[in-house]
């Protein structure tokens, strides 16, 4: 028998959209469950954001108080940049309702304490509008209001199908990775706060949870997905040694800012290749065309040995590395190159040397994801979505500072939404079998004696996800790709566990996200091969230009005879 | 990129426990090669992949802001995803009072 927990808002994820969800959720009187996979305060993408946070500068002087606002910017000029940005293919009234409240959100995590160390311009941004502060920090202030309000938090569980009734969502069902069991939770509304995907690419900057569980989820349980194939990279990101993969200091040295150090990119031939992409601007590009450009030297075998291409510094004189480091770079830096938890003094060495790091980029952010309407709700009563798990906001690309903006806004919208729908909701009966099937699923691993392992698994996921929808697109590729889902999907449901234990067992863990990340990825080529363009951060090689007859939404559902994909026009 | 390490193999002692099986405690040791630089995170992943599905460990953000993978190293707490490895080590949770599974605790 399953322990059965009742609530009246079930939000899945703890983090930065997750608990600002609970908080605007309980605070309309709801009964309140959280659940994560991981710990609370301890996981998820919110903690490593950079992290700034969007106000336009009109409201950075007058809702914010702040003496370095700007007042010719406005709410409509920095909506005018979402849009160029995002490549006019935004859900332009949820962009407007998130930008209109970015400045209240905002201005109540300082009063709720958070600091800030000021405010930056980023590229694509016209105006400063970066509140600066760290994802440190945003999870703390979140995590002191999480406690003055009444909720409860269940850590450590793993949800794996959401429970519907008609085509109503009224609860999930989960993995307990402490006692091995499964947990029903009935609930009135639930919200997916979930993140991204990013662990379907080998190479990642965000946290191990982002397995897009939320996406795969939402679409078993009937929602729909936007654009999934605009899937963002950070370019210069360290490819090894090993603990450090996915690092994007690289990034923060050579290309965050207008200050940024001139690092050149060369490829093996030692080719300064960012001429032939962007004459003008260079490695000083936006990321999307950084990450396309190193992809295809990557892919025509102009790459460095470990699949990367070069960073160089060797043309500048030695002492303004480290100037630059004491002055520019002070705000990430502590003393001694450290940067996050790291020592990278031996990063320093290797410049210093004249010689060039190997970089290449990381998959750091999903665009796309569930649609929502106004009130962040998704196209199933009873289910809402916030934060990087939905799409639309950001159209094709993502501006900086615009992630944070979003989990703060879409939070409160749809913690506060979700609890009202739980008002009016009537209580709905769990369907026993609809438990029992997805039961039977999750447990037919453990009673598998495999021919590989799920790690295995997941390997060949990320490695195909790498290959065939990383930065660059091709549509014979695509095809090929799509063909061989199979033969993986084959092996997923061929993967056996060598070890049997219900608690915690990691093999066990994979194999549910294997599950998921094999709809992600399937999900990801077929929306890549069907936009025959390129658009912001999809890059096509057999279609690099952007065409106006797909300035649409590709929309994402699963039926009965699987994944379907068709166009819609822009929300205008 | 550094390679500065020669081809070695170490002694990777990890102090195991479940719940569920109800044995006491014990010591299991994986000889893991150390021909690159590894963090304890790197060093436990890999042995989770090559020779032990079921050994516990919890890591998030892996460059040490979510302070969540946190063990005891040769008896000093560290975090394990920016804890250089160099040589053997003894790998023990945290709080042996309060183990989940090997080096998962509450």
């Amino acid at each position: 028998m399953n322990t059965i927990y009742d609530t009246d808002v079930l939000i899945i994820g703890s983090e930065g959209a997750g608990t600002r969800a609970a908080i605007a959720a309980a605070k309309q009187g709801a009964s309140v469950l959280i659940v994560t996979k991981g710990r609370i305060g301890k996981s998820g993408a919110t903690l490593m954001a950079a992290a700034d946070i969007s106000v336009d500068g009109a409201s950075i002087f007058d809702v914010l108080g702040l003496s370095v606002g700007n007042s010719k910017d406005s709410p409509q000029i920095f909506l005018e940049d979402i849009l160029r940005a995002g490549k006019f293919i935004n859900n332009l009234p949820l962009a407007e309702k998130i930008v209109e409240a970015a400045p209240i959100r905002v201005k109540e995590m300082m009063a709720w304490g958070m600091k800030i160390r000021g405010v930056m311009q980023c590229p694509g941004h016209r105006y400063p509008r970066g509140v600066s502060t760290t994802g440190r920090e945003i999870v703390r202030v979140l995590n002191k209001q999480l406690r003055s309000v009444d909720l409860t938090v269940k850590e450590y569980t793993f949800v794996i199908d959401l429970l519907t009734t008609g085509n109503s969502v009224i609860g999930a069902i989960g993995l307990d990775l402490r006692t091995g069991e499964f947990a029903v939770f009935r609930a009135r509304a639930v919200i997916l706060a979930t993140g991204g995907g990013s662990m379907l690419y080998p190479i990642q900057t965000g946290a191990v949870e982002l397995t897009g569980d939320g996406y795969a989820m939402a679409l078993r349980a009937g929602a729909r997905l936007v654009d999934f194939e605009m899937i963002q990279f950070m370019p210069l990101c360290l490819i090894g040694p090993l603990p450090y993969r996915g690092s994007y200091f690289p990034f923060s040295l050579v290309a965050e800012s207008v200050d940024s150090l001139d690092g050149w990119l060369l490829n093996r031939r030692g080719e300064r290749f960012m001429r032939r992409w962007d004459p003008e601007l260079l490695e000083k590009t936006t990321r999307d065309k950084l990450s396309a450009a190193i992809g295809y030297e990557v892919k025509h075998g102009r790459g460095t040995p470990n699949g990367g291409i070069y960073l160089s510094l060797a043309h500048l004189p030695r002492n303004i590395l480290d100037d630059f480091a004491n002055r520019t770079l002070k705000l990430h830096l502590k003393k001694n190159w450290r940067f996050e938890g790291f020592d990278f003094s031996f990063i320093r060495d290797i410049l210093s040397r004249g010689e060039a790091l190997e970089v290449g980029p990381a998959c750091h952010f999903f665009v796309g994801g569930i649609d929502v309407d106004l009130d962040c709700q998704t196209s199933l009563p009873g289910l809402f979505a916030a934060g990087e798990v939905v799409g639309g906001l950001h159209g094709a690309n993502r501006l900086s500072g615009n992630a944070c903006m979003e989990i703060l806004v879409a939070g409160e919208m749809a913690g506060r939404k979700a609890a009202e729908y739980a008002k009016q909701a009537n209580g709905s009966v769990v369907d026993q079998s609809q438990i029992d099937e997805i039961v039977t699923e999750a447990q037919a691993p453990l009673e598998r004696k495999g021919s590989h392992t799920t790690f295995m698994v997941k390997k060949k996921i990320q490695e195909r996800a790498w290959g065939k929808v990383g930065p660059i697109r091709d549509g014979q590729e695509l095809e090929g790709a799509l063909a061989s889902l199979k033969e993986l999907t084959h092996e997923h449901h061929q993967s056996g566990l060598t070890c049997k234990d219900r608690v915690y067992n990691p093999e066990w863990i994979q194999v549910l996200q294997n599950r998921n990340l094999l709809i992600l990825l399937e999900a990801i080529i077929q929306c890549a091969l069907a936009r025959e363009e390129s658009r912001g951060v999809h890059y096509r090689i057999d279609w690099p230009q952007q065409i106006e007859k797909w300035r649409c939404n590709l929309v994402v559902e699963l039926t009965a005879s699987g994944l379907e994909i068709y166009p819609r026009n822009p929300i205008e | 990129m550094i390679r500065t390490m020669s081809n070695s193999e170490i002694n990777v002692k990890i102090l195991r426990f479940s719940r569920e099986i109800g044995k006491e405690p014990y010591y299991q040791t994986y000889r893991v090669p150390l021909n690159e630089r590894m963090s304890v995170s790197n060093i436990l992943q890999f042995i989770n992949e090559r020779y032990d599905g079921g050994l516990a460990f919890y890591q998030s953000c892996r460059c040490g802001l979510c302070k969540g993978c946190v063990v005891m190293v040769n008896g000093k707490s560290v975090l394990s995803c920016t804890k250089i490895v160099t040589g053997d080590i003894v790998v023990e949770p945290r709080d042996r009072k309060k183990v989940i599974k090997d080096l998962v605790g509450y």
